[in-house]
C-alpha cells in the first residue's frame, strides 16, 4: 500500500466509513503500526474543527448529578452532605426529626428481632430535594429502606445504588414509595458507604448505571 | 493564536492535569466550561436527547479515568481531545444502537450553520482553514465528508443519499481526502 493509500485509509477510518473486515484490519493496524496510528491522529486533528460549527447546547443539570455521584470520593461527600444538611436546616427540620424517629423505631425493632445484637450497625438518611428522606438502616443481614414523605412520579420506581469512587455505581434494589423494604446487604458494602437513589422505569435501570435522575444521596454513619 | 485563546487552552490543559490526580473540583470546573460544547456535538450526532446525555456522562467518566493520557506536548488542544472523545463515542453509539440517523435536513444544516461567536476554546484560524479547504472541494464531496463525520454514515448510505453509484462515492471521498490533506498542509 502506498503512503497516500495509507493516508486515505486513515481518513476513512476517522470519518467512520470503514465496515466489517476493513474496520477490524484498520483497528488492528492502529494497535501494531505506530506510523498508521499517527496518520489516524493527524486526521482527527484535521477534521475535529468541524465540531466548531455545531452550536453549544446546555445539558440538563441531571447529567452532572449522575457524573458527580459516579466520581465523587467519599472523603469529599461527607462534609458536603453535612453542609447541605445545615444549609437547608430550617426546611428540613421537621422531615429530619420524623426521619430520626423512624430510624430509632427501626433500630429498636431490629434490636429485638436480631439476637445477639450486631457489633456494628450503620444508618444513612438520604435527603430528597423536595424535603423527603430515605432512611437506610443496616442490620446484620439486611438493609431496611424506609421512604418518608417521598412521592414517586407515576410509572417510576426508586433504585438504591452503592456509590464506589472511580467505579460505576452498584445497584442494590428497587422499591416503591410506600412502606419499608428489606434488601440483602451487597458484599461490597463498606463502613461509611455512600449511597444514592435514582428514579427508574419499572424493572429498574436498563443498563449498569442509573438511567434516571438521582433524587437523593448520602452516606452511612456508624452507630 | 490570540492571548485569550492561549490562556484558555493552558487553563484547560492544567485542569486535565488536576483531574488526572483525582481532583474532583477540577472535573466540575471542566464540566462547566466544556459540557455545552460537548453536549452540542453529542446531540448533533445522536438527535435523541437521552442518548446524547448518556454519551456526555460517559465522556466525563472516561475523562475522569483517563485524563492522564492527555499530552499537551503533542500539539492537540484539550478541547480537541475532549471533542474527539465525544464525537467518537456518539458515532459509536449511533452505529451500535437503533438511534435515529441525522436527517438530511439536519445534516445540511451543518453546512449552513455559521460558527458561534464564543471562540475562547479553539483558534478560529484552524476552523477557517478547514472550511476554506472544504469549500474548494466538489460540493457533493464536501457534503459527503461532513455527513460521514457527523452522521456515522457508511459509503453505501452516502451513495444512496447523493443518488450516485457506490464506486463513484468511494472515489469522490478518497480523492477529496487527499485534496483536503494537501490543502490543509499547504
Amino acid at each position: 500500500m502506498t503512503e497516500s493509500e495509507r493516508n486515505v485509509l486513515a481518513g476513512e477510518y476517522v470519518l467512520g466509513l470503514l465496515e466489517g473486515e476493513a474496520l477490524k484490519a484498520a483497528e488492528a493496524q492502529i494497535r501494531t503500526d505506530a506510523n498508521f496510528a499517527a496518520l489516524v491522529q493527524n486526521w482527527e486533528n484535521r477534521l475535529m474543527p468541524l465540531v466548531e460549527i455545531v452550536p453549544d447546547l446546555v445539558p440538563s443539570s441531571l447529567v452532572w448529578n449522575r457524573i458527580a455521584v459516579a466520581t465523587r470520593p467519599p472523603a469529599v461527600r461527607a462534609p458536603g452532605l453535612v453542609q447541605r444538611w445545615l444549609a437547608g436546616f430550617s426546611k428540613r427540620f421537621y422531615a429530619a426529626v420524623a426521619a430520626l424517629g423512624v430510624a430509632f423505631a427501626l433500630m429498636t425493632l431490629s434490636f429485638f428481632m436480631h439476637t445477639p445484637p450486631e457489633a456494628e450497625r450503620q444508618i444513612a438518611v438520604l435527603n430528597n430535594r423536595d424535603g423527603g428522606t430515605f432512611v437506610v438502616a443496616e442490620t446484620k443481614t439486611t438493609l431496611v429502606i424506609t421512604p418518608h414523605n417521598v412521592t414517586l412520579p407515576a410509572g417510576r420506581v426508586a433504585e438504591l445504588w452503592l456509590v464506589v469512587p472511580n467505579h460505576a455505581p452498584q445497584a442494590v434494589g428497587l422499591f416503591q414509595s410506600g412502606g419499608s423494604l428489606n434488601m440483602a446487604i451487597p458484599k461490597s458494602s463498606v463502613s461509611g458507604q455512600s449511597l444514592a437513589v435514582s428514579l427508574e422505569p419499572p424493572g429498574g435501570a436498563p443498563g449498569s448505571t442509573p438511567s434516571g435522575p438521582i433524587i437523593a444521596e448520602g452516606a452511612f454513619t456508624i452507630l | 493564536m490570540d492571548e485569550a485563546t492561549a490562556i484558555a487552552r493552558a487553563e484547560l490543559s492544567a485542569c486535565l492535569a488536576r483531574i488526572a490526580s483525582a481532583d474532583h473540583a477540577a472535573l466540575e470546573y471542566l464540566y462547566k466550561r466544556t459540557s455545552a460544547k460537548l453536549f452540542g456535538i453529542c446531540k448533533r450526532i445522536l438527535s435523541d436527547t437521552a442518548a446524547a446525555e448518556d454519551v456526555l456522562q460517559e465522556v466525563f467518566l472516561i475523562v475522569w479515568n483517563r485524563a492522564g493520557q492527555f499530552d499537551p506536548t503533542r500539539g492537540v488542544s484539550a478541547i480537541t481531545w475532549l471533542a474527539t472523545i465525544a464525537r467518537n463515542r456518539a458515532v459509536d453509539r449511533l452505529r451500535a444502537g437503533s438511534q435515529g440517523i441525522v436527517s438530511i435536513d439536519e445534516a445540511e444544516q451543518v453546512v449552513d450553520t455559521s460558527p458561534l461567536a464564543d471562540h475562547y476554546l479553539e483558534t478560529a484560524e484552524r476552523d477557517e482553514r478547514l472550511n476554506a479547504c472544504l469549500s474548494k472541494l466538489d460540493e457533493r464531496t464536501a457534503t459527503a465528508i461532513k455527513q460521514a463525520f457527523f452522521g456515522g454514515l457508511t459509503y453505501q448510505k452516502l451513495a444512496i443519499r447523493a443518488n450516485i453509484p457506490l464506486a463513484t462515492m468511494k472515489s469522490l471521498v478518497r480523492r477529496g481526502l487527499l485534496q483536503l490533506k494537501i490543502c490543509l498542509e499547504s
